[in-house]
């Protein structure tokens, strides 16, 4: 492959991320042919070296998305890093996306019973009144008195439940963002390098 | 770390660095520079452009005094393991 089309395809490979570390990358592996040239090497041998332009593009787009996701925190921005991570290899559909889907699973869960016990309180107390007033008898499971204090408790653990997996949304979230980066650098088996 | 070290001793340009590396280790060389980029985010190493006197500016990296606790760090750790492995060895040798 030629100096051209290598580049070419590296451009290719990073048309995700933006514009001015696209120009820095391409930048450097511009002057890495042109010092392979002066060091009496052909534009195929350097180009060999280099190795395959599409993975290259493939792990700086993941390391950027990453580092945008962890700038700009949304679920948008860290699916995508998680998603640009998953593509560098087979093993991360493993130790990446699975683990990602099961939590994401397991906030959206917590989140629901929050939500339904923090929305049953209310009924709980209403129909507690409503059967002291004796206004309906529908026989509820505890003495009326009890059930307006146990309605104001459902809603409160509610309440918490939903303040603790946003707690716990910004805490998976950072540690997500730690576990991805560590990922890339031990697939690529860089850490000595 | 091995890139650490070899900033540790003076500031290379990124094609010095390269060959450097890919001397010692069976890696492809375009995957050193997305290495190179990562250290810089992470501030363990800056770089600056130097005139040079054949052909057009060089990109230098050098080590930040962050990079420099890293690399004592990493080159602790490694040192560790070594002797650790190494003592595991030679424990087998005698069992």
């Amino acid at each position: 492959m030629h100096k051209d089309e290598y580049l070419h395809q590296l451009t290719h490979a990073l048309n995700n991320i933006p514009e001015h570390e696209r120009t820095e990358i391409l930048a450097d592996y511009e002057e890495h042919f042109i010092m392979g040239l002066a060091d009496n090497r052909t534009e195929e041998e350097i180009a060999k070296a280099l190795g395959d332009p599409r993975t290259i593009g493939r792990e700086y787009a993941a390391i950027s998305l990453i580092k945008r996701a962890e700038e700009n925190p949304s679920a948008g921005g860290m699916s995508r890093a998680v998603t640009a991570t998953v593509g560098l290899g087979i093993f991360n559909l493993l130790v990446v996306f699975i683990p990602f889907c099961i939590l994401l699973f397991l906030i959206a869960l917590v989140l629901v019973i929050g939500f339904s016990l923090a929305c049953s309180g209310p009924f709980f107390v209403g129909y507690s009144v409503l059967e002291l007033a004796g206004i309906v008898n529908i026989g509820l499971p505890v003495p009326p008195h009890a059930g307006v204090f146990f309605g104001i408790g459902l809603t409160s653990s509610g309440l918490l439940l939903m303040v603790l997996d946003f707690v716990l949304v910004r805490v998976l979230y950072r540690l997500g963002i730690r576990y991805l980066k560590w990922n890339i650098a031990v697939i690529s088996g860089r850490e000595t390098i | 770390m091995c890139v650490l070290v070899l900033l540790g001793e003076k500031d290379r340009y990124g094609y010095e660095l390269v060959q450097d590396i890919s001397a010692r280790f069976e890696i492809s060389e375009g995957s050193i520079y997305p290495l190179l980029r990562r250290l810089r985010d992470e501030g363990c190493v800056s770089t600056y452009l130097q005139e040079s006197a054949e052909g057009p500016a060089r990109k230098y990296y050098s080590l930040t005094d962050h990079g420099k606790k890293y690399r004592d760090s990493l080159v602790l750790e490694w040192q560790e393991f070594i002797k650790a492995v190494n003592s595991l060895i030679e424990g087998e040798e005698n069992a």
